[in-house]
């Protein structure tokens, strides 16, 4: 600019004028003129329907393969047979008290997972899953002894199978007969996530990254251009109603108490697998001049995790026990003796596969930076949660301790949670009012009671959210 | 809600030869750019072949444009200038004395005179002075070029540049003098 030039109205006059013109005509004797139009795009909307096509064949060869390694995995009977194999032979011992009053391995491990819906396990699944317990174990020795599979009378304060090494004398000694880590046992056994899962949680990213690269239609690319460039990027207070969903990621730590015995039955910072998560969400928002906003609305969000922990325990026990002997070859026979102390190790086994389904109210506040066809903002506020729902199945073999029958949609919340969130969003514009995003949040509920209140919960949640984002605002 | 594509990537999909973007460019640029060629090239028919040269000439050399050196406004515009001069011959024959410029005294007020007077009225004045005064005023006072770029581009010295636009100012000065005189 010259450096001799003053403010001037009347420069500004002349340079705003705009000639009166065809603009259409114009462009119909110009367009011959220019080099031709590239096609590149095309090749991409021919893209999107073959990469849909190979994503639902996958979809599809997995479901197929994870029916077939669950069948694979039943017929394990060898080492980890049914228990229909016990209990055909020999009845579980009903009424020995134990089961309907103390937690079964399988509850208390259940239980301490937070949200594994503990109480639908039944207490005659406590006998039968000893019995398979300790076929397993027997499957390991081969020295001509008979091992023991025991339930503990009244008095005791475990269930727990006894492997017994002396036929003679089956009170003499005894312990847990957990296959744990010896060969054979159950951490020497893979027991696979799904193979759908798996493919679901590798097919999120380049699901979005397709998207992407096939977007913009191009009767509607123009309009975008224009209406970008002719308009000031925010002005004014913006009200809006924006409605969100897509796939996500997600870690849940979790520390769990028992209400009723102060007993702390899951460790902090257990966390889990990263799994995937879908979520939906219907917000209302109202962004100031500079770029602050207040938004609340509901969410709906579909958490898939797996919990793979194991703790062991040892206690001392005095009381009558009930059991089956069981050899090496197969056979068993019933066994009971009226009192004796008997030191038992208890394993909790922890491994399932679930479903989370929570229903929440975010309301918070942050602040919104817009720059070009990106945005970010951060903030955080309260986060109520109104329902918790919970499916799941167990992922060890049937049969085994801890084993329980896949449940579907149960609610496990006694009330309505308060917790609280921070998140942080960057995304990018599509189309007017269209954005993709990604949004890490984090959100903690610091005591949440579920399961009609007998377990007290403290836990964090982080969470990798991405999706489509619509909104429509007076804008 | 609006989110502005920018001009980064408007430039992008011109440079692919993305027709709609293309065709926003035109849509958006074209009926000011048709009012600088005019100042140059008083032809109404003249001016939209000279915009359809520019634009060919915007189209194939858009990978030129670095925004570090100035708006894309600017950039489209000297590329406009540069058609409209190049098309009717206007480069490489002004010759002024610099001892002219001696006698030409500075005009203080006349961008206050100017600022009063409607855009038509002020064309009008600016058409009505000599080829090289019109085309350095313009170039200078109007568009906003430099004395070195508007030298580059019509071919002239920089201190011949100067003298032009001295000269010019001095005779809208006294065009307004004389448009005043005769509405007393």
């Amino acid at each position: 600019m010259n450096q001799d030039q003053q403010p001037q109205d009347w420069r500004k006059k002349l340079t705003d004028q705009q000639a009166p013109m065809d603009v259409d005509r114009f462009w119909a004797q110009l367009e011959p003129q220019l080099p031709p139009q590239r096609k590149r795009r095309a090749f991409w909307w021919w893209m999107l329907p073959v990469g849909l096509l190979v994503a639902g064949g996958l979809f599809w060869w997995s479901g197929q393969q994870t029916e077939l390694a669950d069948e694979s995995h039943v017929g394990h009977g060898a080492f980890i047979p049914s228990h229909s194999a016990i209990t055909d032979e020999q009845p579980p011992v009903e009424g020995s008290g134990v089961s309907s009053e103390i937690p079964t391995t399988s509850e208390v491990a259940g239980s301490g997972s937070a949200d594994q819906g503990s109480p639908r396990r039944s207490s005659s699944h406590s006998l039968q899953r000893s019995g398979s317990g300790a076929q397993l174990s027997s499957g390991q020795e081969n020295d001509g002894h008979l091992h023991t599979v025991s339930t503990m009378g009244p008095e005791s304060h475990s269930h727990d199978h006894v492997e017994e090494n002396n036929r003679d004398n089956p009170l003499e000694t005894r312990r847990q007969s957990f296959p744990t880590d010896e060969p054979n046992g159950l951490s020497e056994t893979v027991i696979p996530m799904p193979a759908r899962q798996e493919i679901q949680q590798v097919m999120t990213l380049p699901a979005v990254l397709i998207g992407e690269l096939a977007y913009r239609p191009p009767a509607l690319q123009e309009a975008v251009i224009e209406r970008s460039l002719a308009a000031p990027v925010r002005s004014g207070w913006e009200w809006a109603l924006v409605a969100s969903g897509g796939p996500g990621m997600g870690i849940r730590s979790l520390q769990a108490e028992r209400v009723e015995d102060a007993d702390w039955i899951a460790d902090r910072k257990r966390t889990e697998r990263l799994l995937e998560s879908w979520q939906v969400r219907l917000m209302g928002e109202v962004v100031t001049p500079q770029g602050v906003y207040l938004e609340a609305g509901l969410q709906w969000t579909r958490q898939n995790e797996r919990l793979d922990w194991s703790k062991d325990s040892t206690s001392w026990t005095w009381g009558p026990a009930t059991g089956f002997l069981v050899d090496d070859q197969g056979g068993s026979q019933p066994w009971q003796d009226s009192a004796a102390w008997s030191s038992y190790s208890l394993r909790r086994e922890v491994r399932h596969y679930n479903r989370i389904s929570t229903i929440e109210v975010p309301i918070g506040l942050g602040y919104e930076h817009r720059l070009g066809v990106w945005s970010i903002r951060a903030g955080g506020g309260l986060m109520i949660n109104l329902r918790q729902s919970f499916s799941g199945r167990s992922l060890l073999p049937q049969g085994w301790p801890g084993y329980w029958e896949q449940e579907e949609d149960l609610a496990l919340r006694s009330r309505i949670g308060l917790g609280y969130y921070g998140q942080i969003r960057v995304g990018r514009r599509l189309l007017p009012g269209l954005e993709m995003f990604v949004q890490p949040t984090w959100s903690a509920y610091p005591g949440d009671r579920q399961e009609g209140d007998q377990f007290r919960l403290k836990y964090d949640h982080i969470h990798l959210q991405t999706g489509i984002r619509w909104r429509l605002s007076n804008h | 809600m609006v989110y502005p594509m920018t001009e980064k990537e408007l430039i992008r999909a011109c440079q692919n030869n993305q027709r709609e973007a293309q065709f926003t460019l035109v849509r958006l640029f074209a009926p000011r750019l048709l009012a600088v060629c005019r100042r140059y090239v008083p032809d109404g028919l003249d001016a939209e072949d000279t915009l359809q040269d520019a634009f060919v000439q915007i189209f194939s050399h858009l990978d030129q444009y670095d925004p570090a050196r100035g708006t894309l406004w600017k950039w489209l515009c000297r590329v406009a200038v540069n058609a409209a001069l190049k098309k009717h011959r206007l480069t490489g024959r002004w010759h002024l004395d610099r001892a002219a410029l001696e006698d030409v005294p500075e005009i203080a007020d006349l961008d206050h005179e100017l600022n009063r007077l409607e855009a038509r009225a002020i064309e009008d004045l600016i058409r009505a002075l000599p080829d090289g005064q019109r085309q350095v005023f313009n170039l200078v006072a109007v568009e906003g070029f430099s004395h070195q770029e508007c030298g580059e581009l019509l071919g002239m010295a920089t201190g011949t540049s100067r003298a032009y636009l001295a000269r010019a100012r001095q005779q809208l000065q006294q065009q307004i003098i004389h448009m005043e005189t005769q509405r007393l």
